[in-house]
């Protein structure tokens, strides 16, 4: 909980234009050399509703939201405040300020919109007393009226910014130059004459008695602003994908947007389908016709891939699909993040799964493995699965652009040209022995695409012959069932041998204490354990991507090492830590859980928390809405 | 497009496990003449199917084929059409496959108007789960899981492409040899989204809709002088329920297909000049 950061709350009704004003200011502070991580909260529905976001800003790195915040900037609900709608939304222009109180730290500034909050509200929420109990800073601001003075009432975020600016002693460079990028003409001008005359008003007419300031801080390099979904857009892109089919489900629409409004220009398809089964059988199709390809969804949608997810494995079809997790089950909470579809995507659909599963856990690896699931899926003619979730597909983090300098690989991996069919396996009526395993190499047959000579053979979802046909023949059935399997151990292989590994590991090496994580979780784990190793702890962390062939070696070696283990993850049921029970076989009694699936991410001031509990070993119970679940058979 | 093409090169060396008199076999010929009859090569044929009996045509077609999941062709094969236009796609069904599970597929399918064939077996019947009704069985039609029959009205799946936007509606008869393939070539060659419902009847579990039923009550639209590019006309014979028909009952001369709609190029490889090529390209964006 160090001085040196800022975080900022902007909190008001969604469709307020708070995301917009969030990103822009996120910039700047960006760009005056600071790292930044902003989170957003926010309701499923259009308009209206308490929404917020975070940024927090540090001139060290910040891979989390944080605890807490510092600074909250209270617009009010314009949309609660219309009382032709307030019959439907509620009177809730309190909101903004009310409910956002209870996360503020200790001497922490607040400006509201008095222009949108009556008095009597105020009185209700007890502002002035808990102010004084928590050394708050309290600035009401007419930022509406401000903002109508000088050009719309829409414009109040604006002011907001320029009063947050003179507050925090920030230099007005940045935003200007933001502002220029994003309009211009007379709303330029007005929206910068309502931030300078914040930014004023201020000065002159407030002294300053808190201490936040804005922290300073430099880059050496070049940055750009990214959410995950960004990341897993790009990977793709990299990776030479250019068909995407998809159907809109939050949080996986960002991801479906960002291609949709990329592949077109760069001569690929994008296509809204009519479902998630259509959706993901246009990109086997595509994909089978020789066209890098991919889609994706979020829990439920993913739920109906499942047959065509099963006919990819199959038919050894090459396909990258992506999960962006959500609460459930069912339509659970649709804004809020959760790690609860890891079993739904490691066994959805009949038979034995035959597929990759990488789980990023921060956006450089969202970038990195979605690239790989490309490349694994393409050299081994295998369904790939990238499953992160709303935590991370949210989440905008600052990111070196020297990171994207690299080769793109269209590549189409293990595919024959046709000289090389000329000389491939045929039977007797001149069909292509496409899943000949005398053939195999690693388990994979190299394939044909459509349209070439000599190259035709009929892929199917029942199990099949050398050439393709529908077979029932007992040892046909294990050779290729086989086959299709050992394609998992070889990548299981290239993946410890040839590459990089895309394991994450932080903290003491001679660490006896362990705490094991996945996907998003990742930032808070890091914190915590530098945390925790700074106040004289041993604590030592990994966070793992691959789930499917799982990293076997390195997670044993881990757990090998230390003495106890907290498998920390956003679920209810510890599914990650049973996969590890199930993969490995042992370890039961080394491992507890901290789980959290209230709808929030981890803090890791929780993480630190529970790592105390842990070892207080005493009946102490962890903060509301984290749970620990005892090691095996206690 | 070659020539020499004989409509035996998209024959395949495995027999049809269909029962005999099944009127599959004649909708398969008919495809696979009307496939060589318009030029094309098998080896630049992608054949789709989904399950049942009509799902094994990719089996004893000897082109490039799938033979994917249960009422999900239609969604494959715009797949593969999608990716390559340059590849002839033809996707065959059955009337479970196309309007009971797949149903949501083909009114979609149709409005997107990809360039492809839709050829469905419809034999008023599921044949390969032993005699259940289908969603085109008539409503008083018995079987062992409607005992009483279905009670509801059969789909009029060419009503249901008339709805949906459809550029190209026919229907034919396995039976009539020269017709069916006639109107098989009409659908490949119309430039947009060809769909022929093709009545191929099922000689074990169907003894309403039969040769005999089809053969007494079939109406050529051509011998009625039926005009396809009439919409109005169109709209008459497909919703009329009095009369089986078959013929080309509507087709639109000005479809513009899916790739031309969306400028699609052949070579998706070719990033076009100016366009971003990379994620270099875009992150300088979020500075």
């Amino acid at each position: 909980m160090s001085d040196d950061e800022l975080i900022w709350r902007i909190a008001g009704g969604s469709g307020d234009g708070i995301d917009s004003t969030s990103q822009n200011f996120a910039k700047a502070l960006m760009r005056s050399g600071l790292n930044v991580f902003t989170h957003r909260h926010y309701p499923s529905r259009i308009r209206g509703g308490h929404t917020y976001v975070e940024i927090r800003a540090a001139a060290r790195e910040v891979q989390s939201r944080g605890d807490g915040y510092n600074f909250l900037l209270a617009l009010g609900d314009s949309f609660a405040r219309n009382p032709q709608e307030e019959a439907y939304y509620g009177n809730e222009e309190i909101k903004p300020l009310s409910e956002n109180l209870d996360e503020l730290r200790e001497g922490g500034i607040i400006v509201y919109d008095e222009g949108l909050v009556d008095d009597e509200d105020i009185e209700e929420v007890d502002l002035e007393e808990r102010a004084e109990e928590n050394d708050w800073h309290v600035f009401p601001m007419d930022l509406r009226g401000l903002a109508k003075e000088h050009g719309r009432e829409v414009m109040r975020n604006t002011a907001g910014v320029g009063v947050t600016a003179a507050l925090l002693d920030m230099d007005l460079e940045h935003i200007e130059d933001l502002m220029e990028d994003a309009m211009g003409g007379d709303i330029l001008e007005a929206n910068l004459e309502i931030l300078h005359e914040a930014y004023d008003t201020v000065n002159e007419e407030y002294d300053f008695e808190h201490e936040l300031r804005a922290p300073t801080g430099e880059h050496d390099a070049e940055q750009a602003l990214l959410s995950g979904s960004n990341a897993i857009a790009y990977g793709a892109i990299d990776a030479g994908c250019r068909f995407i089919a998809g159907y809109p489900m939050t949080p996986w629409t960002d991801v479906f947007t960002i291609l949709s409004q990329n592949f077109p220009d760069m001569g690929g398809i994008s296509e809204q389908v009519e479902d998630e089964i259509a959706a993901a059988a246009l990109a086997v199709g595509a994909s089978h016709a020789g066209v890098k390809a991919m889609s994706g969804s979020s829990g439920g949608g993913f739920a109906l891939m499942s047959e065509p997810l099963g006919l990819a494995e199959m038919t050894e079809t090459p396909v990258v699909l992506i999960e962006s997790m959500r609460a459930g089950p069912s339509t659970g909470m649709p804004t809020k993040p959760e790690q609860a579809d890891l079993e739904h995507v490691l066994y959805t659909s009949q038979g034995d799964s035959q597929r990759v599963v990488f789980a990023p856990g921060n956006i450089e690896e969202a970038y990195e493995q979605t690239r790989l699931a490309f490349d694994i899926a393409w050299d081994y003619q295998i369904p790939t699965i990238v499953i992160y979730d709303q935590k991370l597909s949210g989440e905008n983090q600052n990111v070196d652009v020297e990171f994207f300098d690299r080769d793109v690989s269209p590549d189409l991996g293990s595919t024959l040209t046709e000289e090389e069919l000329k000389e491939a396996a045929h039977d007797a009526s001149g069909k292509f022995k496409r899943f000949d395993y005398n053939e195999a190499t690693d388990g994979v047959v190299s394939r044909s695409i459509p349209g070439q000579k000599g190259g035709r053979y009929l892929a199917t979802g029942n199990e099949h012959s050398p050439v393709g046909h529908i077979s029932e023949d007992p040892d046909n059935r294990v050779f290729q069932m086989e086959r299709r399997l050992e394609k998992l151990e070889k990548i299981r292989e290239e993946l410890d041998e040839e590459r990089d590994s895309t394991q994450t590991y932080f903290g003491d090496e001679d660490a006896e204490y362990g705490i094991i994580t996945w996907g998003s979780s990742q930032g808070a784990v890091e914190e915590a354990i530098g945390r925790l190793n700074e106040q004289g702890h041993s604590v030592k962390g990994i966070s793992v991507s691959d789930m499917m062939p799982f990293a076997e070696t390195e997670v044993t070696e881990f757990l090998e090492s230390v003495d106890e283990a907290m498998v920390v993850e956003m679920n209810a049921t510890a599914q990650f830590r049973g996969l590890i029970q199930k993969e490995l076989g042992r370890f039961g009694d080394k491992m507890t859980s901290l789980l959290k699936f209230n709808g929030n991410p981890f803090e890791p001031a929780e993480i630190v928390e529970g790592y105390e509990v842990n070892l207080a070993d005493e009946d102490r119970e962890p903060t509301a809405q984290v749970r620990i679940e005892p090691v095996a058979g206690d | 497009m070659s020539s020499d093409v004989r409509f035996t090169d998209f024959k395949s060396d495995k027999q049809p496990t269909w029962c005999p008199g099944c009127g599959d076999f004649g909708t398969m010929n008919g495809m696979m003449k009307g496939l060589a009859e318009t030029g094309n090569d098998p080896d630049n044929t992608f054949v789709v199917a989904g399950i049942g009996c009509s799902g094994k045509i990719g089996t004893y077609m000897h082109s490039y084929a799938l033979h994917g999941v249960h009422g999900r062709a239609l969604p494959v094969g715009t797949g593969v059409k999608m990716a390559r236009p340059d590849i002839e796609v033809m996707v065959a069904g059955g009337d479970g496959d196309g309007y009971s599970i797949g149903a949501g597929h083909f009114v979609h399918a149709v409005r997107r108007n990809v360039d492809m064939s839709y050829v469905v077996m419809d034999n008023r019947i599921y044949g390969l789960t032993k005699g259940q009704a289908s969603p085109t069985s008539r409503s008083d039609f018995e079987t062992s899981t409607t005992p009483e029959g279905p009670k509801q009205p059969p789909v009029n799946p060419l009503a249901l492409a008339l709805a949906s936007g459809a550029s190209f509606i026919a229907q034919s008869f396995a039976s009539d040899a020269l017709r069916h393939q006639e109107i098989i070539e009409e659908a490949i060659e119309h430039d947009g989204f060809g769909f022929v419902n093709v009545f191929s009847p099922c000689v074990t579990f169907n003894d309403v809709d039969t040769y005999d039923y089809f053969r007494d009550s079939l109406v050529d639209l051509q011998e009625e002088g039926h005009d396809p590019n009439d919409y109005e006309a169109a709209k008459e014979v497909i919703l009329d329920s009095d009369k089986e028909y078959q013929g080309v009952m509507y087709q639109d001369d000005e479809s513009v297909p899916y790739h031309e709609q969306h400028g699609v190029t052949e070579d998706m490889s070719e990033i076009p000049d100016g366009a971003p090529e990379d994620a270099m390209d875009l992150v300088r964006e979020f500075y």
